[in-house]
């Protein structure tokens, strides 16, 4: 086809058709918890002692390093989705959630003698934790990765694995809830290996899905 | 007297598009191809014309289908710069991946070769030991060992600038050594 035919059905069809119309990140952010929320406690109950852990650092780490890592991927993502922002900027700002995730194994080798440290990071049941982690978040990784299709990443790669993080964090955030093992060093080797595993799929599933 | 005519306002011309003018946006387009064409022929001097106009195109439908990934307090031009970017990058890569060969640029790669004279890997490497002291060392890890200028300068606790001098001397005169020995 000729470049002037194309650019002739390109006009008429913008004459007729009004650009499109992303769903906003708060909508498509709101829907993707949500989505997670919904399957995590149709899945898993709350714990039974939650009320009395509520402040002990080994469970407070969980849903507040969760945090920490979720609201600079949040604004990660906004930028990785728009073609002319730098992803990179904001970048840094992930080290807070491990420099306080680093605090807390610190805390846990003072308080826990060394001789219960390998117990202390086994757990209970380390391999569900990670596989449910890894479960709560495939669905709020892949309502990431369609918001961000809707938009113009030019980075699809880095965008999904973004999108993996998030999902990650926000699944941490939510399990916190359940998961009965309050160690950093828990939350540290099998969140984390959870986690890593969500940004490989993202970066994975980015490269299939986010080029355009 | 007529005006000369004015460098078409981008950014006008788009938003006007976005409203559903379908002239500003035709012209909008049209600039867009003209600009990229003129770009795109300077970049890709090996490419023929076909090539370029099909860079054009993809970047034609990227920029119509994304148009609404564009924010209205960025310029129009860098917006449309990244997507052209993307493209272009993305065209390039599928390009390498399946590589149409052409039995032509065989030919001149095969008579390419033989005009050169053939240095074997122990011809070079004896060539590289035979040379003086630093500039011995600079070459070994930058030519066989395959290291950068800036990982040479750390491993031989050298400033970058030495290493280069150095490298430079070095490969002279291996240049003169098989030059000598062709003859």
């Amino acid at each position: 086809m000729k470049t002037s035919q194309l650019i002739d059905q390109l006009s008429a069809e913008a004459s007729t058709h009004p650009p499109k119309r992303p769903l906003s990140w708060p909508v498509a952010l709101g829907l993707a918890v949500a989505v997670g929320a919904v399957l995590m406690f149709a899945l898993f109950d709350v714990r039974a002692d939650l009320p009395d852990v509520a402040m002990y650092y080994g469970f407070l780490l969980k849903p507040i390093v969760a945090a920490l890592l979720a609201i600079p991927a949040i604004r990660l993502i906004m930028d990785v989705s728009e073609p002319t922002s730098e992803p990179t900027r904001h970048l840094p700002w992930l080290a807070v959630g491990f420099v306080v995730l680093a605090i807390g194994i610190a805390l846990e080798m003072m308080i826990v003698s060394p001789a219960n440290w390998s117990a202390r990071l086994m757990g209970d049941n380390p391999a569900a934790c990670a596989a449910s982690v890894f479960l709560i978040a495939l669905p709020i990784l892949s309502m990431v990765i369609f918001a961000i299709r809707q938009r113009a990443t030019v980075r699809p790669v880095m965008a999904g694995a973004l999108a993996g993080l998030f999902g990650g964090a926000v699944s941490t955030f939510l399990y916190a809830a359940h998961c009965p093992d309050d160690s950093p060093f828990f939350l540290a080797i099998w969140y984390g290996i959870a986690i890593l595993a969500l940004i490989g799929t993202g970066a994975l599933a980015g490269r299939l899905f986010l080029r355009w | 007297m007529t005006a000369p005519p004015s460098t078409p306002d981008l950014d006008g011309l788009f938003t006007a598009g976005l409203e559903g003018d379908r002239i500003a946006y035709q012209r909008f387009l049209d600039e867009v191809a003209r600009t990229m064409r003129a770009f795109l022929r300077k970049k890709m001097a090996g490419g023929g014309t076909a090539d370029v106009e099909d860079v054009v195109q993809d970047v034609l439908i990227a920029v119509h289908t994304k148009r609404h990934s564009w924010r209205p307090d960025k310029p129009v031009a860098a917006w449309l710069f990244a997507i052209a970017r993307y493209k272009a990058i993305d065209h390039w890569r599928s390009q390498s991946r399946h590589s149409h060969l052409d039995i032509a640029d065989f030919e001149s790669v095969l008579s390419d070769n033989q005009s050169e004279p053939v240095i074997l890997d122990h011809e070079l490497e004896r060539a590289v030991g035979a040379l003086s002291g630093r500039s011995r060392e600079v070459v070994s890890e930058i030519s066989l060992k395959g290291q950068s200028i800036s990982d040479t300068a750390k491993t031989l606790g050298m400033s970058e600038g030495a290493v280069r001098v150095a490298f430079h001397r070095g490969l002279s005169a291996l240049n003169a050594r098989f030059k000598d020995s062709e003859k």
